[in-house]
């Protein structure tokens, strides 16, 4: 599949489109916790260095087969998510935004100091699975997963611990519980990416996986629209792409990235597609194809 | 038979005691109302019926089971359903979604079932479904199923609520001032919803200062006053008990 693209397409837009694909599933599981569940997690970057890292001292120091790796960094993510989210979710307020920001910062710093983890050099000679398939069919699997959780009981739930947290309550949703879940699937997710990241830069040190990386990661799900799938795969197009694209403007790259920000917060402050609702879309759809919309009369997504 | 036994309940923050020493029996099967001047401790007495808070002493049961410091998922899900005095919607969801969340303890499809949408969750949400849209019908909000509940005008957003808590297949509902900012004509309409729920075997209890509602629909009243129960009984009995007009006026008559 490599060869073939390779030969119709630069290997330079190959290269984006892995990243691409890779922050896509990060940034999905960022969504679910933050955009859906309205936890706000400012600490997504250090478990995608706890999935990296697990999968990369796995392969190179233990010779362990990739997809061994692969599924280890996601439960390792997960786990350390868990640890942490059940003392942190069971409380009311956003007190998971500051344990993820000290959380990810210790990790960072723990793995500095990890011989195993090769310190400060961190670990290179990682076997570089990552291919463009293997990314785009996971893409796809945790989309389909991803929306088909949406529009269940459960989604439903979890959407309605962000809207009113003691509304839910007293609806009969036990908000612990999904919260945490929400927090487990999430950090899974960003282990998944990391294990990916790992396996195709074959590199990687502490520095990959600093604040400024949990924000990006803040950046595409809030930019696309809280909550919304195709909103946070919009944004994390454009957010991996603008690097690149305003390669133009070399040194005034980061200026134009915060105005662009800026920007489209004061004119979409719910996202580029956070107010678009799919229901809305299918209305629209019918009416430009000629059929009168009907009042609904079943479920909306 | 009694369905809410409020046992000598006394709730206190900090210094403040909100309920002191509270006793109040509801039957099942009546519309029971409470009111009394605001800051009486009526909200409070609902968070503590429904979770929110554990009581500092004394005993609440519920069908006869023992429910003081129960998380409130728990208590939703052993059939206690209830609306808020600030309105508390899920802005963002459709009025549909907001009463399927209501239907979330009942619908009962787990959590991996519902995500690989098996035949099976595939038929609890078409029965979530139909019994949500027939709690909007009730509710009169049968056509507006797929608006956003942030969008709704007030009164609406009200019986919205109400359908909602409905939702939770409760077998008491608790109704925190419904008629708050309701017109006359939303008012009557609420009285029908009220004597319909209590037609379909739901007891309710009702927080309210419209006393025209409260008069003409509830079966029996109790009176608050600083955390304590200054009277009890039939609408006519409060209607003309001195305490309880000295209580609102704040003089004796």
């Amino acid at each position: 599949m490599e060869a073939l693209l390779q030969q119709y397409v630069d290997i330079y837009v190959l290269q984006i489109m892995v990243l691409i694909g890779i922050n896509i599933i990060l940034a999905l599981g960022l969504n679910l916790i933050t955009g859906v569940t309205g936890q706000l997690s400012m600490g997504h970057a250090g478990f995608m260095s706890i999935g990296a890292y697990t999968s990369a001292i796995l392969a190179v120091n233990f010779g362990m087969p990739f997809w061994f790796c692969l599924l280890a960094a996601g439960l390792m993510a997960a786990l350390t998510g868990v640890i942490i989210g059940i003392p942190t979710l069971r409380l009311e307020g956003d007190y998971l935004a500051m344990v993820t920001i000290g959380f990810a910062e210790i990790v960072r710093v723990v793995f500095l100091n990890l011989d195993i983890a090769g310190r400060g050099l961190g670990i290179s000679g990682i076997p570089g699975n990552t291919n463009f398939t293997l990314v785009w069919v996971l893409v796809i699997v945790i989309v389909l997963l991803n929306t088909g959780l949406l529009k269940s009981r459960p989604g439903r739930a979890l959407y309605s611990i962000r809207e009113d947290e003691i509304a839910a309550e007293a609806s009969g949703v036990n908000t612990t519980l999904y919260k945490v879940v929400a927090f487990a699937i999430g950090t899974f997710l960003a282990g998944i990416g990391g294990s990916l990241y790992a396996h195709y830069l074959t590199y990687i040190s502490p520095q990959d996986f600093g604040f400024m990386k949990s924000v990006e990661y803040l950046n595409m799900v809030v930019l696309g629209g809280m909550g919304s799938i195709p909103g946070t795969i919009l944004g994390t197009v454009i957010l991996t792409m603008a690097p690149e694209v305003l390669r133009f403007v070399a040194d005034y790259r980061l200026l134009f990235y915060g105005g662009l920000l800026v920007t489209l917060m004061i004119f979409r402050p719910n996202g580029l597609l956070g107010d678009v609702r799919w229901v809305d879309v299918k209305h629209t759809w019918a009416r430009l194809r000629g059929r009168i919309p009907t009042p609904s009369n079943s479920s909306d997504g | 038979m009694a369905i809410l036994e409020v046992k000598n309940v006394s709730q206190e923050f900090g210094g403040l005691l909100a309920l002191d020493r509270l006793s109040i029996t509801v039957e099942k099967g009546e519309i029971f109302g409470l009111i009394g001047p605001n800051g009486a401790g009526k909200t409070t007495l609902f968070n503590l019926i429904t979770g929110i808070y554990r009581p500092s002493s004394g005993e609440l049961l519920f069908e006869g089971r023992p429910i003081g410091g129960l998380r409130p998922h728990r208590i939703a899900e052993a059939g206690i359903g209830r609306t808020f005095q600030n309105i508390r919607l899920f802005k963002k969801l459709s009025a549909l979604d907001n009463v399927r969340v209501g239907m979330h303890s009942v619908s009962q499809a787990g959590f991996f079932s519902a995500l690989l949408h098996t035949p099976w969750a595939m038929r609890k949400e078409r029965i979530t479904l139909e019994k949500s849209m027939a709690l909007l019908d009730m509710v009169g909000l049968g056509d507006k199923a797929i608006e956003l509940a942030g969008s709704l005008p007030y009164g609406e957003q009200r019986c919205l609520e109400i359908a909602r808590a409905m939702a939770l297949e409760p077998s008491l509902i608790l109704l925190d001032e419904p008629a708050a900012g309701m017109n006359a004509t939303e008012k009557e309409e609420l009285l029908e919803l009220i004597r319909k729920i209590r037609e379909t075997g739901v007891t309710v209890l009702l927080v309210e200062h419209d006393m025209n509602v409260v008069m003409n629909i509830c079966h029996r009243i109790a009176v608050l006053d600083y955390g304590r129960k200054i009277a009890e009984g039939a609408p006519e009995q409060i209607k003309n008990d001195e305490r309880v007009i000295e209580s609102y006026l704040g003089v004796e008559m």
